[in-house]
């Protein structure tokens, strides 16, 4: 098994609000001690390619159905300090949950 | 390979008397076609992605906003800024629901994640300040507004 944990980060164009959630999901989790982290970005419409072998989706955007991991959605969290640290709590939280 | 980092354009347009964000959008990214940073497809990609992900962020007291496409209608990367004399309305990026009446605009080109400096951090960062959102807003003339730009938004450390 493949003990690396990979997340999705995704946004509309795969450029912009992705990336920077990707710097906030990597300090944190990094500030949480895990070790063996991926983050990779992709824009919505590339999703079913980059969700393969993923264990969690981040969005910074409304998506349209279930993409069979768990999803934390991330909307707002550029200005809203308290909506960043819910979501990323929420991260942390699935994260510690796996296996 | 080119093993040579891109280097990022950046400018800043004072617009006046711009009454919708196509417009706006229209205009800067005019200014960057002419310069040969984006593709034709570019404008009309951006304002088709803002319709479905909307860029605007509710900074007070005037909101910003991000627009951009991807990174197929990008020849080189550019990043630039408008600062209007009045305000138009964006959507909401978290509620496409609510809109915003915004003032400053960063016209984000960019190519993908080879990008050295997280721009929207950057530019989060620096609207989260209702101070620098003042002060940005009210550069009496682009050489303020660029300096703005430069100094404090594009070189804060991360």
């Amino acid at each position: 098994m493949n003990d690396t944990i990979k997340i999705v980060c995704c946004c509309g164009a795969g450029i912009c609000t992705s990336n920077y959630l990707r710097e906030e999901i990597e300090d944190r989790l990094k500030a949480e001690g895990f070790k063996k982290v991926k983050v990779v970005i992709s824009k919505v419409n590339d999703l079913e390619e980059a969700i393969v072998g993923a264990d969690l989706l981040a969005t910074t955007v409304e998506l349209q159905r279930d993409y069979g991991i768990p999803q934390v959605r991330a909307l707002g969290i550029m200005l809203d300090d308290a909506a960043a640290t819910e979501a990323l709590d929420n991260i942390v939280q699935i994260l510690r949950q796996r296996k | 390979m080119d093993e040579k980092i891109e280097e990022v354009f950046h400018d800043v347009l004072l617009l006046s008397d711009i009454k919708t964000k196509e417009e706006v959008i229209k205009k800067m990214s005019d200014y960057l076609l002419d310069k040969g940073y984006i593709t034709d497809e570019y404008y009309l990609a951006t304002i088709e992605r803002e319709t479905i992900f909307p860029t605007g962020l509710p900074t007070k007291p005037i909101g910003t906003a991000i627009p951009h496409s991807e990174a197929e209608n990008v020849v080189k990367p550019a990043v630039i800024l408008a600062v209007l004399n009045n305000t138009v309305k964006f959507s909401d990026m978290s509620n496409r629901e609510n809109e915003i009446d915004v003032g400053i605009v960063f016209l984000m080109a960019l190519k993908g994640e080879n990008n050295q400096i997280n721009y929207l951090r950057n530019i989060a960062d620096f609207c989260k300040e209702e101070e620098n959102v003042l002060k940005i807003y009210n550069s009496k003339c682009k050489k303020e507004a660029m300096v703005i730009f430069s100094e404090e938004i594009l070189m804060q450390s991360t």
